[in-house]
Order: C-alpha cells, then sequence, then structure tokens
C-alpha cells in the first residue's frame, strides 16, 4: 500500500517535471496542444463501434509526442492501470450482450461484441495516451491559462488547478496514515477489509479539512470566484504550423483508413 | 492603528473562545501573542483577519469597524500567513502564487509582473520565481507564502504560528525577513524566544482571556505567572 502511493506521488511529480522540458513538442503553445487533442480525441471516439482496423493508425499521434518529447512510456503505463480495468469491464459486459459472430478466426468465432469491447479498450488507450502526451508536454499553469482563454468556467479550471497540486499532498498523507496504520500493526501485511472505512474516512475528514483551509487562504487574497492568471502566447508561427497540419492528418485520418488502403494496393 | 474593544466571540456550539478582549496596536509595532493550545490565539487572530465573524465588541483598523460591509475592504488591508504554508501556497508556480492576490484585485499585468519581482526580491528569493511550489523546501514556501500577502501590502499582518515547520535556518532566514519588514504585525507563537527576538510587546492568553499585555522581557521571566499561564520562562531569560 505504503510503495503504490508513493509510486503514484512520484509519477504525478514526474509529470510535472517532464512539461518543464524544452523539447520541439514542449515549445508549441498549449491552445495548439489543446486544439489538436481534442480533434484527436473526437476523431477517435467517432469511429463506429465495432471499427478496429481505422483506429490503429491514430497511435501515430501519441507516438509522435511521446518520442520527440522523449516521454517515457512508463507514465502512460500508470495512467492506463487506473483507466483501462474500468474500460475492460464495461468492454465484457458488451461481450456478454452481443454474442452474433462476426467472423471464425482458426475455428474460434469472434462475436461482435468482442470486438466491440477490443475497439473500446483501443479508444480508452488512445485517448489516454493523447491525454498524457498533453499533460506532460506541457506545464498546469500554461494549460489553466490557456482554457480560461477559450473560456472553460473559472470554477472547473480552479477544480483542475488545485486537484493536480493537492493530490499529491494527500497521497502523502493517505501514505502517512497507512505507515502509521503498519507500524503499530505489525502482524499486519496490508490495512485490514474492516479498518480501510475508518481509514478512508479520516483521510476524507482530513481532506475536507485542507480544503477548507486552502479556500480560507484564497478569500483572504481576495479570491471572489473569478479568476484572475495573467497572459500567455496563444499561437506562434511553429505552433500554427502544428495546428494546421495535426488538425488536416487526423481528418484525413478520420476519412482513409489507410490499413485498407495498403491491403488494396498490395491486392 | 488597530484596536479591539470588548471583543467576545462563541464557537456556534455556544463555547466561548474569547472573553473580553482589549488590546490596540500602533503603527509599525511588532507584537507577539502567546499562550498554551486552546487559549484562543489562533481565534483571536483568525476574528482579527476578518475570518471569523459575529464578534460582540468593537474592532477597527485605522477608523474602519469591522462588519460585513467592510469585508472586501478590509481584505485589502489586512494580511494573513497561516500555520502551514502548504495551505497558502497553492498555484503552481511560485511567481503565479504570489500573483494571485493582485490579480484578484483586478491589477494590470504589467503591475502586477513588477510588483511580484519586487516582493520576490526583497526576500532573497528572485531565483525561485519559476520555480514549481512542489519542489520549494519548508523554508522557501515559508517566505513565498509571506511574499503573496506582502505583495499586496497590507497595514497590518497576522502570522499564525510563522516558525512551525522550519528547521534551524528557515527559522533564522525568517527572523531577519522580520527584523527588516517594518510592518504593524501580532505574532502567535509558541517560540518564546522568537517573540523576545522580534517582539518589544508580548500578549499573553489563557483560557480565551488576554493575561498580560506589556514589555516582552518583563512578562516572560516572571516564573509563576508564566507557570500560571501553562507557559515556561525561555531559556534566555532564565
Amino acid at each position: 500500500m505504503m510503495t503504490r502511493l508513493a509510486r503514484a506521488a512520484a509519477q504525478l511529480q514526474l509529470l510535472e517535471e517532464l512539461a518543464d522540458r524544452t523539447s520541439y513538442v514542449h515549445r508549441l503553445t498549449p491552445l495548439a496542444k489543446i486544439v489538436t487533442t481534442a480533434a484527436f480525441i473526437v476523431a477517435v471516439v467517432s469511429f463506429d463501434r465495432y471499427d478496429i482496423s481505422g483506429l490503429w493508425q491514430f497511435a501515430i499521434y501519441p507516438l509522435f509526442f511521446m518520442i520527440v518529447g522523449e516521454i517515457p512510456f512508463s507514465i502512460l503505463w500508470t495512467l492506463l492501470i487506473v483507466a483501462l480495468p474500468l474500460t475492460f469491464f464495461t468492454g465484457l459486459s458488451s461481450i456478454w450482450l452481443n454474442q452474433h459472430a462476426w467472423a471464425m478466426i482458426g475455428g474460434l468465432p469472434i462475436s461482435y461484441g468482442v470486438l466491440g469491447g477490443l475497439a473500446l479498450m483501443i479508444k480508452c488507450l488512445l485517448t489516454v495516451a493523447g491525454v498524457t502526451a498533453l499533460m506532460a508536454t506541457t506545464r498546469i499553469a500554461d494549460l489553466c491559462n490557456t482554457l480560461r482563454f477559450l473560456h472553460v468556467p473559472t470554477v472547473c479550471i480552479f477544480q483542475l488547478l488545485l486537484c493536480f497540486r493537492y493530490i499529491r499532498v494527500l497521497l502523502e498523507e493517505a501514505e502517512q496514515m497507512s505507515t502509521a496504520y503498519l507500524l503499530r500493526s505489525p502482524a499486519a501485511n496490508s490495512i485490514r477489509l474492516p479498518d480501510v472505512g475508518v481509514l478512508i474516512g479520516q483521510l476524507l475528514l482530513r481532506s475536507y479539512g485542507r480544503a477548507f483551509r486552502i479556500y480560507t487562504a484564497m478569500k483572504c487574497r481576495g479570491f471572489s470566484g473569478a479568476g484572475h492568471m495573467g497572459h500567455i502566447c496563444l499561437l506562434d508561427r511553429r505552433s500554427l504550423i502544428f495546428l494546421t497540419a495535426g488538425c488536416l492528418l487526423l481528418f484525413v485520418g478520420r476519412l482513409v483508413n489507410f490499413s485498407v488502403l495498403a491491403e488494396v494496393l498490395i491486392k | 492603528m488597530f484596536e479591539a474593544k470588548h471583543v467576545s466571540w462563541s464557537y456556534p456550539d455556544g463555547y466561548q473562545a474569547l472573553k473580553d478582549i482589549d488590546l490596540s496596536l500602533e503603527r509599525r509595532e511588532c507584537a507577539g501573542l502567546v499562550g498554551a493550545n486552546g487559549a484562543g490565539k489562533s481565534t483571536l487572530l483568525r476574528l482579527f483577519a476578518g475570518i471569523e465573524t459575529g464578534s460582540e465588541g468593537r474592532i477597527q483598523l485605522d477608523g474602519m469597524e469591522y462588519s460585513p460591509k467592510n469585508q472586501l475592504l478590509l481584505r485589502r488591508r489586512i494580511g494573513y500567513v497561516f500555520q502551514n504554508p502548504d495551505d497558502q501556497v497553492f498555484m503552481p508556480t511560485v511567481y503565479d502564487d504570489v500573483a494571485f492576490g493582485i490579480r484578484n484585485f483586478g491589477l494590470e499585468e504589467a503591475q502586477v509582473e513588477r510588483r511580484v519581482v519586487a516582493v520576490l526580491d526583497e526576500l532573497n528569493i528572485g531565483g525561485l520565481k519559476n520555480w514549481p511550489v512542489h519542489k520549494l523546501s519548508g523554508g522557501q514556501k515559508r517566505s513565498v507564502a509571506l511574499a503573496g500577502v506582502l505583495v499586496m501590502d497590507p497595514e497590518i499582518i497576522f502570522f499564525d504560528e510563522p516558525t512551525a515547520f522550519l528547521d534551524i535556518k528557515g527559522r533564522r532566514a525568517f527572523v531577519e525577513i522580520m527584523k527588516t519588514l517594518g510592518r504593524t504585525s501580532i505574532l502567535a507563537t509558541h517560540d518564546l524566544e522568537l517573540v523576545l527576538e522580534l517582539c518589544p510587546r508580548v500578549m499573553v492568553m489563557a483560557g480565551g482571556r488576554l493575561m498580560a499585555d506589556g514589555p516582552a522581557k518583563q512578562i516572560l521571566s516572571r516564573g509563576d505567572f508564566m507557570a500560571a499561564a501553562e507557559l515556561e520562562v525561555p531559556a534566555s531569560l532564565r
């Protein structure tokens, strides 16, 4: 428990440290990256629920960010561990609900449900990878400033900002609590099930207390709900080229299935 | 400059935390507020900072009465430094955090930058300007929290346990900053040596009452009185 929490906190720190780098993708303006990532997500989720072949080509987008921005794949894996199980179980229900045969592969019937479940997991993988690429190449302050420019409600921006800032503090508190618990429970390897509820309750109370103190601190410095966050460069030449080319390629990728095209050309 | 007359305050459950407090501060005066745990120091400070409301009696800052209609105006004139800087330093970078208050007051960005840079330089933390706040040490966070308050140019600053979470070096840095600050301030603390070093005047609280108010050395050296207030005479005065 302790190691997992510490690892999660370290990964969050890594995400922020990665955002401070200065590669080509890091130097693009947040606006260009946000718009392109949004276009990427829309393109990915707009595919038919059984269409797998057209999805693969979209892996190029996060791969480009990961390679050019030198982002370790381990960070993507950490976030996928959180997101994939949920999608996996949703995919399982799809298998159970739709058992019509789609094809026979090696004598094994593949149902539409399996296909749908697989498509769902690929979509999850791609969208998480896209958002990870964005977060690992953009500082949270710049991201929030740009969201403000895009007229995202201030309350949502502050939620994002404070979540990002305090999730690590919360993880540290959770780790301290679990350490204190384990030090007084020499026979236990982990937190016993009956005590989990009590510890989670305590953590919630602590979180509430901290949230209240932070809000008080904000009010003491004149916060009244309307956030002010300074100015930011929205688009430069490099970012404009990236934005135009990126959106164009995503549009083409959505219209043309390159794996099918390649198959036709080979035949 | 700052005055509190017959101030009493109770929690919503009826527990009376402050009883008939009378005190006043002159401009640029620095006073220590000491007392055992539960004596009412933090509550008094929160009331003076305008965080808690609904007290009996009268509180005034330069003639401006504490009342709900004056609350926003008072916030511009009062600074409050929290015990735990993690509660106060919440923006992603040092610059953004220090700028938070004055941006809320609607200052132009050029003016914001000028004031933030000036206050960071004043506290010798100009090099931290673009640092993410999670990378700061406890002492650095404390300085950033103070910068976030100083940048608003408050007339009076209340410090709640300013040396909590600080190591020897951080504490020394804080003392040096305070010596050059020259602001009207009240320091609520358990650190009696800090009071002796920074505050010519001390106020001692016990059971929600102000038990003594006067020269720090004189009051803190009275063994019987200090024991009655559940405190100890600081080592340097023994």
